[in-house]
């Protein structure tokens, strides 16, 4: 569902990504781990066509995204570190906004309003602006917008941080649900203990390259957090 | 979905205080614009009437005076005689000529508060008609009276731009044309929906604005030609909007901060609306200086001088020049009027080739006027709206030529007679040469108007080519 083949990017003379090659499956959940400016950002950007490959190529769904930049949005959803909405509209206004623009105009508000309680937004909050929101309130609707949109990859950038431990429990089960309805999921996270408990799939990266790939299954939280802090040594 | 994104933004305007902001002062700015010209049209729509009204009392008088000098009176004085054809000419019946308000005038003052739109027509010399003329000048040109077009050309591109400087890089600094562009829209449709939107917005506005300005000014709408004129002077409106939208768009297609946008803008709208024109001036003075007017009064004293002098001796090469004025039998050459006219005539001759340089001058400033306002669609959108509304220099200078021949008409109808010494009567009075303005013709001026707002649209064009570029390149992170 999302492939990169030796996808590479250079920044100038820096090189944020080298040769990066992935495959992620419907239904598995594809951690990315690593330090700040490991390429993981990166990564996602070049799925979004945000930015241009220097070399190699993202594919998803079959497409490869440079040349179809369009087609292959339709079939992601993507929920960066900090979701930014319209301030001046409120969070049903946003979801209902985004969602016609992923080509959904057939909800209905009650299902519109479905998405966000689902999502874990407290009924009184969905009519309110979003200027009033916090940042955990609006990662809830950014949640909402990437599930109504009934996509088949997420790319999820950091989702989780700032958000309060229910909540990022909450957004776990969410994660296992989607993939067990056979949404692909690349999700770059700092938080060790969620890659372990969600994860089916961990990557470690570093300096651009994936250092590691493993499954979740073959490995324990304590052996994860070693042969990460390894890597990053290395 | 363009329309999604065009309803969206019209959301984000309506919540944004700017927008009201805005519409409050241009809606005060554009009626306190339409009361100016209002009143200013209406000073000369009096002036206008007037004169009229001096000129038929005057006329009345005359015929009044001739009559009870045919009964059996005498004239006032020597030198008050409307008997004599030379005083008539020069003074009892001198007529105005006078160039009608167009519909639209409360629009735009234009030229009108530059350039004379009424002379009186006398026996007197070319040069001492035309001698208040000034040229075009385009700093006067465009920071003229504070009407309507002053709020169109200056204004309301600070309205658009007030409004659009942020355009992408609001979105981008606040995060939400990320989350925009994850879904299937691209960002050259995404810009063009939004861009779009704030057409519909400042265009309706403008529209609505400019009709109650000219209501607000007492513009008939039911006059002949007024409502396509007006359907024209928002036309022109529209497309020098859309300069100002595809700059604004442009700008912003570079991907900089809201902060660097703004301030390229105000510098652009600076130089295109005041630098340009007032350096056109400067280069059209210093590349065309014009001879001093004192040199010229100068000339024309001496040649006066020299002429009264040679007096009689010039009555013989005056009236081979002008075979069709000369009297049957002999010219009196001690006759104070046929000598007057005479000498007059000899001081335009001498004087003829610094006129020439003078006017050369004036045109070669003229050219320059004309090639520099391609560089700056506010001189083409300002000289556009004057065209529209009446008051741009082509028809006064139209307006000139026409006086001029009809100065040479009445100077053709009386010059025989005061050669002749014909005793002038009440009859006579009822068959002077009367001054009536032909337009220049509709067509002129939608060529001037269409080729301007033509100028204009190409210039938003190639903005707008070029912001479709640069958004290829758009830096989305970082």
């Amino acid at each position: 569902m999302l492939e990169a083949r030796g996808l590479t990017k250079f920044y100038g003379s820096l090189k944020a990504l080298d040769s990066l090659d992935l495959l992620i499956e419907p239904g598995q959940v594809f951690c990315l781990l690593g330090a700040n400016g490991a390429g993981k950002t990166t990564t996602i950007n070049l799925f979004l066509d945000f930015i241009e490959a220097s070399a190699g190529e993202a594919r998803v769904h079959g497409l490869q995204v440079a040349e179809h930049p369009l087609e292959t949005k339709k079939h992601l959803a993507y929920i960066p570190e900090r979701v930014m909405l319209y301030r001046n509209l409120t969070g049903l206004e946003n979801l209902e906004y985004f969602t016609a623009l992923a080509g959904h105009e057939e909800y209905s508000q009650d299902q519109l309003r479905g998405f966000l309680t689902e999502a874990g937004l407290s009924e009184e909050a969905i009519d309110r602006r979003i200027s009033a929101y916090s940042k955990g309130m609006r990662q809830k609707v950014g949640i909402a917008i990437a599930v109504a949109k009934k996509a088949k990859a997420l790319l999820l950038d950091e989702p989780t941080s700032g958000l309060d431990p229910k909540a990022s429990t909450e957004f776990s089960e969410l994660l296992k649900r989607l993939s067990g309805e056979g949404v692909a999921v690349l999700m770059a996270t700092h938080d060790l203990f969620r890659a372990k408990e969600t994860g089916t799939h961990v990557g470690i990266m570093n300096r651009g390259r994936l250092v590691a790939h493993l499954t979740t299954e073959e490995i324990g939280h304590a052996d994860l957090e070693r042969l990460y802090l390894e890597h990053m040594r290395g | 979905m363009l329309f999604r994104v065009m309803r969206n933004e019209w959301r984000g305007l309506a919540a944004d205080r700017t927008l009201w902001a805005v519409t409050i002062l241009l809606a005060a700015v554009m009626l306190f614009a339409a009361s100016n010209g209002a009143r200013w049209s209406a000073l000369q729509q009096a002036r206008h009437g007037e004169l009229v009204a001096e000129e038929s009392e005057r006329l009345e008088e005359t015929r009044a005076e001739l009559l009870r000098i045919a009964g059996g009176g005498s004239p006032r004085s020597r030198f008050n005689d409307p008997r004599n054809p030379a005083q008539v000419g020069q003074s009892f019946a001198a007529g105005y000529a006078l160039l009608p308000l167009a519909p639209l005038a409360p629009l735009s003052v234009g030229q009108s508060d530059l350039l004379p739109a009424h002379y009186k027509i006398t026996l007197e010399s070319r040069e001492a008609l035309f001698s208040g003329d000034e040229l075009e000048n385009p700093t006067n040109l465009l920071a003229g009276s504070f009407d309507v077009a002053f709020v169109v050309v200056f204004l309301y591109p600070l309205v658009i731009l007030a409004l659009g400087y942020n355009l992408l890089s609001g979105e981008k600094e606040s995060g939400t044309l990320v989350l925009t562009l994850a879904q299937p829209i691209s960002l050259s449709r995404f810009a063009a929906a939004k861009i779009l939107a704030h057409v519909v917005v400042v265009l309706g506005l403008t529209a609505a604005l400019m009709l109650a300005a000219a209501v607000a000014a007492g513009v008939d709408l039911g006059a002949p030609g007024a409502f396509s004129s007006l359907a024209s002077y928002f036309g022109v409106t529209a497309v020098y909007g859309l300069f100002w939208f595809s700059l604004a768009l442009l700008v912003n297609a570079f991907g900089r901060a809201s902060a660097t946008n703004a301030a390229t803008l105000a510098g652009a709208w600076l130089t295109l609306a005041l630098i340009i024109p007032s350096a056109t001036a400067l280069i059209a003075a210093t590349l065309y200086p014009v001879p001093s007017r004192v040199e010229m009064i100068q000339a024309v004293r001496v040649a006066g001088r020299e002429a009264s002098e040679r007096g009689s001796q010039l009555f013989g090469a005056y009236f081979a020049d002008h075979p069709e004025l000369a009297p049957e039998g002999e010219v009196d050459p001690g006759d104070y009027y046929s000598r007057r006219f005479v000498v007059e005539d000899e001081v335009s001759k001498q004087i003829a080739p610094l006129t020439e340089r003078f006017e050369a001058q004036i045109r070669g400033q003229q050219s320059v006027v004309e090639k520099f306002r391609y560089l700056s669609p506010a001189v083409l959108a300002q000289q556009a709206l004057n065209d529209l509304s009446g008051t741009g220099y082509a028809r006064f200078d139209h307006f000139r030529s026409e006086v001029g021949r009809y100065a040479d008409e009445w100077k053709a109808h009386f010059l025989p007679q005061v050669f002749r010494k014909t005793v002038f009567t009440a009859e006579a009075l009822g068959e002077l040469p009367r001054f009536s303005y032909r337009s220049e013709g509709a067509g002129a001026i939608a060529g001037r108007v269409g080729g301007a707002a033509l100028m204009i649209l190409l210039s938003a064009v190639l903005l707008l080519g070029a912001a479709t570029s640069a958004l290829r390149r758009y830096p989305l992170t970082g």
